[in-house]
């Protein structure tokens, strides 16, 4: 699998941390794809920052991504709304930097992804960091305006809500917490990762 | 079935994505990263005036900028959390408003509002003026174009900057 990035503007700021990115994954072998992109032929992954406005050259991308064992990682926050429908084009909305620093932190995590690739079934969502859980994200904010003086009507809650919120919390951090003593550091940093 | 992970979207809030719209986009890609000599060949080609063109980007980012504390709020996340479905819509309002005024009391969010304005009106100024200059006609047009333009170009700056200071997400009181 050859690793490839490009940018629809060479001067654009996004494109350090997207040769940083596919830099890391890569392993350091990987090179700039300057015209989008019919070059270069084979099996190739590339990280294509296409930016607003440059909706042919997605489409350009999602046409050479035809042979299967080509991809595509669209970055752009752009791309929420307009996620491809083509199966071998993935769109990344997460910051760069994020990213970055979630596969440099978790060495496992990028092997498995690195593996993926060159099994020619990129593992998409190992891309993603680590996310929060609706329940605890819930849970969190509930327990705040309880202390508040709030009152809710728990009934309403979904059913085991402080079972689900103590399993969801040992699943991500390995820690055992039980609602409602559920701190803001006890998720502020798996929180701020997903920003 | 509720999903187990919080989709990003969540995360970003549609401000966040404005914010970047408007700093990338627009301000880094469609200004600081053109060429005045561009400009000027689109103004002498007749093509479509620059100043009017972005009067829909400064909309977008006076909506940004009015609604700043909301719009970054995590109380916007009461709304579309799954275990908050079954509440009703006092609780939910109840609930949203205690965690925006926790929100508003552990951030710097309104502080950010009015420098943010001033930058944001600094650049409506100078749009109206290349908008105005964009209409002359040579010799003195283009004159007026070039310094219009750096107008446009310094007041980028400083909005970018203002557009920096703001939180890149929503953040936890």
């Amino acid at each position: 699998m050859d690793y490839f990035y490009f940018d629809h503007r060479g001067n654009n700021s996004a494109l350090p941390w997207l040769e940083e990115l596919v830099t890391l994954i890569s392993d350091g072998n990987c090179s700039l794809m300057r015209s989008a992109p019919s070059q270069p032929r084979g099996k190739w992954i590339c990280f294509a920052h296409t930016g607003v406005g440059t909706r042919q050259t997605q489409r350009d991308f999602e046409t050479a991504t035809a042979p299967r064992a080509r991809f595509v990682v669209l970055v752009s926050s752009h791309f929420l709304t307009q996620q491809s429908k083509c199966d071998q084009v993935h769109c990344l909305c997460h910051p760069l930097e994020s990213v970055h620093a979630h596969l440099n932190n978790n060495p496992e995590i990028l092997k498995r992804f690195q593996q993926s690739c060159d099994a020619g079934a990129p593992e998409w969502h190992l891309l993603t960091p680590h996310s929060l859980t609706e329940t605890l994200v819930a849970a969190y904010l509930l327990r705040l305006a309880q202390k508040r003086g709030v009152q809710v009507d728990e009934t309403k809650l979904p059913e085991q809500f402080t079972d689900k919120v103590s399993e969801e919390y040992l699943k991500l951090t390995g820690q055992v917490a039980a609602w409602p003593d559920l701190t803001k550091e006890d998720i502020a940093s798996a929180f701020s990762a997903i920003r | 079935m509720s999903r187990t992970n919080v989709p990003s979207q969540i995360a970003l809030s549609d401000a966040a994505i404005l914010r970047g719209q408007l700093k990338h986009s627009w301000l880094e890609n469609e200004v600081l990263n053109i060429s005045i000599e561009t400009v000027i060949s689109l103004w002498r080609r007749g093509g479509s005036n620059l100043g009017v063109r972005y009067a829909a980007r400064t909309r977008d980012l006076q909506h940004l900028t009015d609604s700043l504390a909301e719009s970054f709020s995590p109380a916007r996340l009461v709304d579309t959390l799954e275990p908050f479905s079954g509440l009703s819509a006092e609780d939910k309002s109840a609930v949203k408003a205690a965690v925006h005024a926790a929100y508003l009391e552990s951030s710097d969010i309104l502080a950010l509002q009015a420098p943010l304005k001033v930058a944001a009106a600094g650049m409506e100024a100078v749009l109206q003026e290349l908008s105005r200059a964009w209409l002359l006609l040579q010799p003195g047009g283009e004159c007026a174009v070039r310094a219009a333009w750096e107008g446009v170009c310094d007041k980028a700056g400083a909005l970018i900057v203002e557009l920096e200071r703001l939180p890149k997400g929503l953040e936890l009181p």
